[in-house]
């Protein structure tokens, strides 16, 4: 079977697996929506912008913890105010859009390291902090999906989380991501290759080819 | 076959399907939690310092009958009070200047944001986004401050309006530090910092001169709205003895900032009131077959609000799923049958809008064999 990813709307044909179990992965960033939302936003209008950030700010969240970020949420912050400064001067439909992006998220990750390594921090103690009960239930409820997703990737070498980071969280072709890599499609190719190799060996990989969609459940009660 | 490895994903990599399907699930309300911060953002930079909440330093002709959370909700228009960067005032200035560096500085406001400006900077970049979480300087509390609760004082007057009333000088809590200028200072203080949604609010304000009390001032309360880039004037009174008026906003349904101004510039540190919506949860008389249908509405919530339904195991709440609200503030949960009672309950997470409000638990009685609800 084959998926196409370049499009924005993305559902796979469900395919089965030896056991008979249907395997779907169906990404919906929006489709045509998100173009429509990028035109209103680029008149300046308020609701399609606020469409785009929907659609777009958990990918780039995803993105930019896939790269080991210490902050993501700041970098996201400091790649929307320059997208939307400069989104006047921007041309180009929606996949252009996410293409330039995540450009500028990634330069914005590489301007905090350097940053960083430039003034170099003293650590202190972790300062105590009273945690936020929703907080707390969201990222319990995340870690069985999208976080732990993210935590597999950025255990990758740099080159590859990146290149499947691109691929699949902003739904760009092999060709955009070497662009924004500055590498060619095929080390692109090889990167994802070898990255995807090492995911399906990864034990939490393996585990959900065996219990797809499983969710932790108290065993107090059959629910 | 595309040379690509994505593309050319089969049946036997089903690991890595489901765990792209993780890394491209539905996004979780805390990738969500900077909505308001980045409409402000966009407001800020796209639209220039003209958009930016502009405080009226000047009294308003009259009080306005409904307030802007009240307008918002109706989804009718406002005209601006035209009395804010016209006039020339110091908040105003600041507020311009501030604007054109968020729009020139790219670091301003994430570095807002995290509380990395000096002081000053800081404070000013609270009023502009203060209401998109910017946090003020360590410094100074002139918002998400404790607000004190101060005796509540029955307001006559009819609803629907900004009532303002003379204090016969009742003692105070301890006031916020105020704003203060050459003419004087203002204080303000709420009995309540949360209130049910529809509901009204108390805001008492004091008006001094060097440390006295002044009486015979006039003082302006103005709104700013959640979602709103305009303060609104809401109420005048003037004060009686002690330096004291009162203030009642009625029917807030939306999460609001005031602020009492009065002569020669004199401003008060800005009040937040948060909003709780009522939300119910009820058992549908539908239910059938293998699943139960639980109803929510939350009628003064928006649409598109995350809601979640929670059920109680051993003493604690556990997170079943979560919808967003549809048109008029409804949603529905379909729950599977059980074989036990379970208990229900939704929870709508705060927004920029509005607090969280949490429904009374609903027990779900169990079904027996046929199908029917049993004793539980």
């Amino acid at each position: 079977m084959a998926m196409t990813l370049s499009g924005l709307t993305r559902e796979h044909p469900p395919t089965c697996d030896p056991t008979g179990a249907m395997v779907t992965w169906t990404d919906d960033l929006g489709g045509a929506d998100l173009g429509r939302a990028l035109a209103r936003a680029r008149s300046g209008d308020e609701a399609g912008f606020l469409e785009l950030w929907r659609q777009l700010q958990p990918r780039l969240l995803r993105f930019l913890g896939a790269l080991n970020c210490d902050d993501p949420d700041d970098i996201a912050s400091e790649t929307w105010l320059q997208v939307v400064r400069d989104l006047p001067r921007f041309s180009g439909d929606e996949e252009d859009f996410r293409r330039w992006l995540f450009t500028v998220g990634r330069h914005r990750a590489i301007d905090h390291v350097r940053a960083r390594q430039r003034r170099p921090s003293v650590p202190v103690p972790q300062l105590p902090t009273v945690a936020d009960d929703d907080l707390v239930e969201d990222q319990v409820m995340h870690a069985m999906s999208a976080r732990k997703a993210v935590r597999l990737l950025a255990a990758l070498p740099a080159d590859q989380a990146e290149a499947v980071a691109l691929r699949v969280l902003a739904g760009l072709d092999t060709s955009a991501v070497a662009e924004i890599l500055n590498k060619s499609p095929g080390a692109v190719r090889v990167a994802l290759h070898r990255g995807l190799r090492s995911l399906a060996r990864h034990p939490a990989v393996r585990e959900l080819a065996r219990s797809p969609g499983r969710q932790p459940v108290p065993k107090e009660v059959d629910l | 076959m595309t040379g690509d490895p994505l593309d050319d994903l089969g049946p036997g990599d089903r690991g890595l399907i489901e765990l792209f399907s993780r890394l491209t699930s539905e996004p979780s309300p805390s990738e969500l939690t900077g909505e308001y911060a980045a409409l402000t953002m966009f407001r800020t930079v796209r639209t220039g310092p003209a958009a930016t909440p502009v405080f009226p330093t000047a009294v308003a002709p009259a009080a306005t009958l409904a307030t802007p959370s009240q307008a918002r909700h109706r989804r009718s228009s406002r005209g601006r009070v035209s009395s804010g960067l016209a006039s020339g005032g110091r908040i105003g200035a600041r507020l311009v200047a501030a604007a054109t560096v968020v729009a020139l500085g790219g670091g301003f406001a994430a570095a807002a944001y995290a509380e990395a400006l000096p002081a000053p900077l800081q404070r000013v970049a609270h009023q502009i986004l203060g209401f998109a979480g910017v946090p003020n300087s360590p410094g100074n509390s002139t918002s998400k401050q404790t607000v004190p609760v101060a005796s509540t004082r029955t307001t006559p007057g009819g609803s629907n309006s900004a009532q303002p009333t003379s204090s016969g000088g009742a003692s105070r809590s301890s006031s916020p530090s105020p704003s203060a200028s050459r003419g004087g200072s203002v204080t303000i203080t709420a009995a309540q910092q949360q209130i049910a949604a529809g509901g009204s609010v108390q805001i008492s304000a004091t008006f001094t001169r060097r440390g006295r009390a002044v009486t015979g001032v006039s003082l302006s309360l103005a709104e700013l709205a959640a979602g709103q880039a305009t303060w609104h004037v809401v109420g005048q009174a003037t004060t009686g003895s002690g330096g004291q008026s009162g203030f009642t906003a009625t029917n807030l349904t939306t999460n609001a900032s005031f602020r009492v101004t009065g002569p020669g510039g004199a401003a008060s540190n800005e009040l937040s009131i948060v909003v709780i919506p009522a939300i119910s949860l009820s058992e549908a008389a539908s239910s059938h077959g293998r699943s139960d249908t639980l109803v929510v509405s939350a009628p003064l919530a928006q649409r598109g609000d995350l809601v979640r339904l929670e059920y109680l195991v051993g003493g604690q709440w556990h997170r079943l799923r979560a919808h967003r609200l549809q048109r008029g503030g409804q949603i529905e949960f379909s729950v599977a049958a059980r074989k036990i009672s379970v208990t229900y309950r939704v929870v709508l997470p705060a927004t920029a809008d509005h607090g969280q409000a949490v429904s009374a638990p609903v027990t779900v009685a169990a079904r027996n064999h046929k199908g029917g609800h049993g004793q539980g």
